[in-house]
Formats: structure tokens, C-alpha cells, sequence
């Protein structure tokens, strides 16, 4: 009986293994393995050239500029729905007037795939009709046509306010959950102690958001580290690469420009930092769990 | 001096009344309990003396001062909740002194007044710690801390001690006590503990849907309850209800049912074949001995407590078990049939509305 059940387990469990092994475990460490080949992509005739592609990392501006925008990219994507999903979660907990249609409204981007968020923003882009420049002219009374994603110097930030308008909306709720969490008797305390809206929100309510905090930001950090279709759909990275991401440079390399042992010592690169942050992460919820238990 | 006067308090959420009327003035340095069945509004009305539950009318006023709108921080009172209410993140120091930081008070006068308070409760050795290390005695000791340095008009608890344990409890008990003592403050107490409300009260509130049933100390709901009611929520275990009739018999008023003939020591008023409840404390009732008996019941039940024993016997006629509080080890035992006696005089008859007739000692 014992045994029928184990076998019945293992039986259940090898299909999904089996998926994760074939499209996470294999890649990655085929990637590890052509990092340090100059393979192409399709062709049989690559040999095993050690670190040069690790090298050749340092010597790609396009490189350093991919990480430069990631690092604004992911700084960007984490704070800014963060802070507008903390700041909207205070005003639906506060009971303005309609909160709970709101809070729907707030959440509706969330449900949409990337690509559709992408499509959208591209169209409020758009220099001639979009509904940006016509809300600049009207505003203005001039007659705005800015290409917002054909500029090198507003096209990351187009991206990452479109970003923004979707993340918005989990950082919100998750804030909300948070602020449930908190006793209503600490609230009272708070009114009884004569703390003012603001010394109740930076003294008691932002410390006991923590642990929400930390769910936030961790899930905004690793969700930017995946935003990569986003990007795809409304810039490609371009233009002139000023949008390039981490991620995006090793598409590029990879799928387009054939360099399929380079774009893999980049995507390497790309899993160590994710490691990292996630390891930090978890110290993070750690020290969390030492305060609240 | 009246510190507190509530007049006309009323309460609603939405169409369901909670408190429906409450008149009650207390005077500086009281000790006031409020005690009734879960649900009967005694919280209810201790945050709407706080503040922090509206008021639908009537007045609330604090030393004179009528703040039936004046936001908690304002009205002079502090709040000790049943939760402890303390903050996770803020050590024992930052608890205690966070209404007086949110003040922005002088460095000096939060190091003096901290270590006053932390003297009176001995939290001193405790002041670095979180809440989270603190046991929940100690945990409580924070709460009322913070209440202490508030230094209010009036201090407010609610259920303080439910969440410890027996043992803890009677601790924090005697220590809420000389607290009291020492302060000479105001105190308000909400407590379904009845042992809590006779201890520490000067004057008990026996509250019941949202109306006061009598108002008065511990000793005088004891021996002259207002009604049954307040007769069988104060006492433990309860007042024991017989149902019965008037009777006179030789020209005695007499309480007669089946197999049962109490004399009243002194008249009622009430008229010959009158139906009454008689009242009696399970302390004024004994098996045999000297008292004059009142009937023959059979127990039912024994419970030996150590100190004293409880007997509950079945009365022909009456529906309730007869409780009977006896000394430490008696020989009584499950089935016998026994003559029921009573010590004293201490019978309470009830008119049929429940309201004391006359209380008799
Ligand atoms: N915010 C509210 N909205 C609606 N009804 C409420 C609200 N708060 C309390 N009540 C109701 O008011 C009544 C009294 O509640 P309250 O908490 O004052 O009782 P209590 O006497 O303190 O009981 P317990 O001994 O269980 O603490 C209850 O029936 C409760 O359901
Ligand atoms: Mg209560």
C-alpha cells in the first residue's frame, strides 16, 4: 500500500519535472555551456574558446549601456509602483469616496499580458493621434507631435511609465492585504496617543507595511528582471539602442546578430545577478521574520 | 468632585441600539467596574468614553468639561486594551513614551517620567526589550505604562487580564489594585470576571442590553440586589430561584411551593397566592445541621473543590438544580436524599417581573 503510494507520487510528479527539466534546467545549463563557445546559433562547427566571451563583455559599449539602463530600468520599476502603490493603498484604506471602485480600476492593468499593456502605450505614444500629444496640445493649445518612443532621451522612461501604469496595481493590493494585517487596536492607540495622520503613517503603519514591503519590492525587482516583452513590443530596444536592457542586448546578440555564445556569457551575467538579489531577498524576509512573530 | 458624567448616552449602529440611555456620574478616584454578559455593550461604552466610538446622543463629560466631540487625545483619559495593543516594532521605552515623543517633550522630562513609571510597574531591567520578548504579564504592565505616563483624568481598561492565565491573573489583579491605591486615579474597568469586579471595584456597573440594571459597591449587589438579574450575575456560584407563592399561614406570610415552606422573616408586600421567586445564595443553604429546614432535595451532582464543596440537588417542582456551597469534605454523595437548611435569613423574593420585592436580612 505504502509503496502503490509511492509510486503513484513519483508517477504524478515526474510530468511537471520533466517540463521544468526540458525549459528551465537544460537551457540554463546549455547557456553555461555555450558561454564559453563561439557557437552561432545553428551551425555544428563551434569550438571552445574559455572565457574570451566573459572578456569581451567588458570591451561591448553596448554592454555597459544595457547595464546602465538596467539598472535604471529595474531601480525605476521597482520604486515607482511601489511608492504610487503605497501611496494609493493609503488613500483606498483612508475610505475616500469610492474607494472600492478604485481599488477594481487600480487592479484591471494587472490582468492584461504585457504585451497587450505594451500595444496600449503604444497607441497614448503615438506622435500624431496618441492620446499623449493630444492631451499636450489641448492642454497647451500648441500642436504636440512627439515621437516619445523614437527619442533617444524619452524612450526607456515612456517604457518604464507604461510599466509603471500596469505594476501599480499588485503593489497596491499587496499594500492593502498589509494594511489589513494591522491591528485596528494600534490604529486606536494612535488616535488615543494624539499621533497626527502623518506620525501615525511614518511611525507606526510604514514599520508594521514591512513585511509587505519586502513582498513588494522583491516581486517588483524580479518581475523587472523579467520585463523584457515589454520592452520588445514598444521600443525593441532601440532607438540607436538607448533602450537596451540586459536582457534585451542578449536577445539581440543571440537571435539577431547570430552571436549565440556571446548572448549566452550575457544571459550567464544576467542569472548571477538574479541570484544574487534573490538571495538577498530572503535575508531580507528573514530579519522580518525576527520582528514580527 | 465627579470626575465623569455620562448623561443620556445612546449609541446605534444602523438601526440596532446598543446602548440605550446610560445615566452614571463617577467620582474622582473611583474605582469603576463595569460588568455584564458578553454583548451587552460594556466595551461599546468604555470606547465611547474614550472617543473612539461616536457618540448618538446624549453627553459625555470629563472634570466639567463636556467632550462628547472631542477627539480621544483631547478628552484626558488613557486606554489599556485586553490585546495589550503594543506596538511590534518599538522596544518596551518606545511603547511607553510614544505619546509623549509624538509631543515632541523635552529629552529630560521623557528620561524622568520613563523612569518613574518603569519604577512603579518594575519594567526598568525590561526597557530594551521588544514586545515580542516580554511575557504577557509583563506585556500588560507595558500597556498600563503607557497609560500611566499619559497622567489622565481618567484611566480606561478593557478586559486586561483576560488573555493571561489564572495564576497571572491574580497577580496582575492585586497589582491593578495597589496601582490604584497609589495613584488615586480615576479608573473605568470592563471585566465578564465577577471575582475581578467584587475585588477592585468601589462601585459596580452591572450592565444589561445596553441599560444599567443597578449601580452600587460590590457588598450592596450582593446583599441587596435590585432585581434577578443582577441576584444571579453577581455571587458565585449563582443565586439558586425557586419558583413559589405567597401564603399566610398563623398570620405568618410564608413561601410555600410543592414540598417546600419557607417563613419570611419579614413581611412583603406582596398579596396571599401571589407567585414569586424566592432567592437564595447557595451560601445560605446547608444539608441538615442546625438551620431550619425548607425541603428535601437529591443530589445530583457533587463538585469538590479542595476549599469547598458544591452540591447540586434536584427539588421536586422546581426545575433548576439546588446549588448548595459546603465545607471542605462533607459526606454527601451522588443520589442521597438529603434535608435542605437554611443558615441565616438571607432569602430575596422576586415579584413576578423579576424586580426585588424586598430584600431580607
Ligand atoms: N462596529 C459595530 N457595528 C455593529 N455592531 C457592533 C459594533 N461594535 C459592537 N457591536 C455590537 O454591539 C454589541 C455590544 O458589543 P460590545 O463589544 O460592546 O459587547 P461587550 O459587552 O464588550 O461584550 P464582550 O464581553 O463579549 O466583550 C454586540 O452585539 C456587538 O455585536
Ligand atoms: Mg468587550
Amino acid at each position: 500500500m505504502e509503496k502503490d503510494k509511492t509510486l503513484w507520487r513519483v508517477a504524478m510528479l515526474i510530468p511537471p519535472l520533466a517540463v521544468f527539466g526540458i525549459l528551465v534546467v537544460w537551457p540554463l545549463f546549455s547557456s553555461f555551456y555555450y558561454s564559453i563557445t563561439n557557437w552561432n546559433g545553428f551551425s555544428a562547427d563551434y569550438r571552445y574558446v574559455g572565457f574570451d566571451n566573459f572578456l569581451q563583455i567588458f570591451h561591448d559599449p553596448l554592454f555597459t549601456r544595457a547595464a546602465v539602463n538596467t539598472v535604471i530600468w529595474m531601480l525605476a520599476a521597482v520604486i515607482v509602483p511601489t511608492g504610487l502603490g503605497l501611496v494609493l493603498a493609503l488613500l483606498i484604506d483612508s475610505q475616500v469616496p469610492g474607494a472600492s471602485v478604485f481599488k477594481s480600476i487600480f487592479y484591471l492593468p494587472i490582468c492584461l499580458s504585457a504585451i497587450v499593456v505594451g500595444q496600449i502605450w503604444v497607441w497614448i505614444y503615438q506622435p500624431d493621434w496618441g492620446l499623449l500629444n493630444t492631451a499636450i496640445s489641448l492642454v497647451t493649445g500648441g500642436n504636440s507631435h512627439f515621437a516619445w518612443l523614437a527619442k533617444p532621451g524619452t524612450a526607456l522612461y515612456a517604457v518604464i511609465a507604461a510599466w509603471s501604469w500596469q505594476q501599480t496595481g499588485l503593489a497596491m493590493v499587496i499594500f492593502l492585504a498589509g494594511l489589513t494585517a494591522i491591528p485596528a487596536d494600534l490604529i486606536e492607540v494612535c488616535h488615543i496617543e494624539g499621533a497626527s495622520s502623518g506620525q501615525r503613517i511614518r511611525q507606526v503603519v510604514l514599520p508594521l507595511l514591512r513585511p509587505a514591503t519586502v513582498v513588494v519590492v522583491a516581486l517588483g525587482l524580479i518581475n523587472s528582471l523579467k520585463g523584457f516583452d515589454i520592452l520588445y513590443i514598444m521600443t525593441g530596444g532601440g532607438p540607436f539602442n538607448s533602450s537596451d536592457t540586459l536582457a534585451m542586448h542578449m536577445y539581440n546578440e543571440s537571435f539577431k546578430k547570430y552571436h549565440m555564445g556571446y548572448g549566452s556569457a550575457i544571459s550567464v551575467v544576467l542569472f548571477l545577478i538574479a541570484l544574487a538579489i534573490i538571495f538577498a531577498y530572503f535575508r531580507q524576509l528573514r530579519k522580518v521574520d525576527e520582528i514580527y512573530e | 468632585m465627579s470626575t465623569l458624567t455620562l448623561k443620556n448616552i445612546r449609541k446605534s449602529f444602523g438601526d440596532v441600539h446598543i446602548i440605550k440611555g446610560i445615566e452614571l456620574d463617577i467620582q474622582s478616584g473611583e474605582f469603576v467596574v463595569f460588568v455584564g454578559p458578553s454583548g451587552c455593550g460594556k466595551s461599546t461604552l468604555l470606547r465611547m468614553i474614550s472617543g473612539l466610538e461616536t457618540t448618538s446622543s446624549g453627553i459625555i463629560s470629563i472634570r466639567d468639561r463636556d467632550v462628547t466631540h472631542v477627539p480621544p487625545a483631547r478628552r484626558g483619559i488613557a486606554m489599556v486594551f485586553q490585546s495589550y495593543a503594543l506596538f511590534p516594532h518599538m522596544s518596551v521605552a518606545d511603547n511607553i513614551t510614544f505619546g509623549l515623543r509624538l509631543a515632541h517633550a523635552g529629552k529630560d522630562e521623557i528620561t524622568k517620567k520613563l523612569a518613574e513609571v518603569a519604577d512603579i510597574l518594575q519594567l526598568t531591567p525590561l526597557l530594551d526589550r521588544r514586545p515580542k520578548q516580554l511575557s504577557g504579564g509583563q506585556r500588560q504592565r507595558v500597556a498600563i505604562g503607557r497609560a500611566i505616563i499619559r497622567n489622565p483624568d481618567v484611566f480606561l481598561f478593557d478586559e486586561p487580564l483576560s488573555n493571561l492565565d489564572a495564576a497571572l491573573r491574580v497577580q496582575m489583579r492585586l497589582e491593578i489594585a495597589s496601582l490604584h491605591q497609589r495613584l488615586k486615579a480615576t479608573m473605568i474597568y470592563v471585566t465578564h470576571d465577577q471575582v475581578e469586579a467584587m475585588t477592585l471595584a468601589d462601585r459596580i456597573v452591572v450592565l444589561n442590553e445596553g441599560r444599567i440594571e443597578q449601580v452600587g459597591a460590590p457588598i450592596d449587589l450582593y446583599e441587596h440586589p435590585a432585581n434577578r438579574f443582577v441576584a444571579q450575575f453577581i455571587g458565585s456560584p449563582k443565586m439558586n430561584f425557586l419558583a413559589a407563592k405567597i401564603d399566610v399561614v398563623e398570620g405568618r406570610q410564608m413561601a410555600v411551593a410543592d414540598g417546600m415552606a419557607m417563613q419570611l422573616s419579614d413581611e412583603v408586600p406582596a398579596q396571599p397566592g401571589e407567585d414569586i421567586t424566592v432567592g437564595i445564595r447557595p451560601e445560605s443553604l446547608a444539608i441538615g445541621g442546625e438551620g431550619r429546614q425548607i425541603c428535601q432535595a437529591r443530589i445530583a451532582v457533587v463538585e469538590r473543590l479542595g476549599s469547598e464543596t458544591i452540591a447540586y440537588a434536584g427539588v421536586d417542582g422546581q426545575e433548576e438544580l439546588l446549588s448548595i456551597k459546603l465545607p471542605a469534605n462533607p459526606q454527601v454523595r451522588p443520589g442521597d436524599l438529603v434535608p435542605v437548611t437554611m443558615i441565616g435569613q438571607r432569602v430575596h423574593v422576586f415579584g413576578r417581573d423579576g424586580i426585588s420585592i424586598r430584600s431580607q436580612i
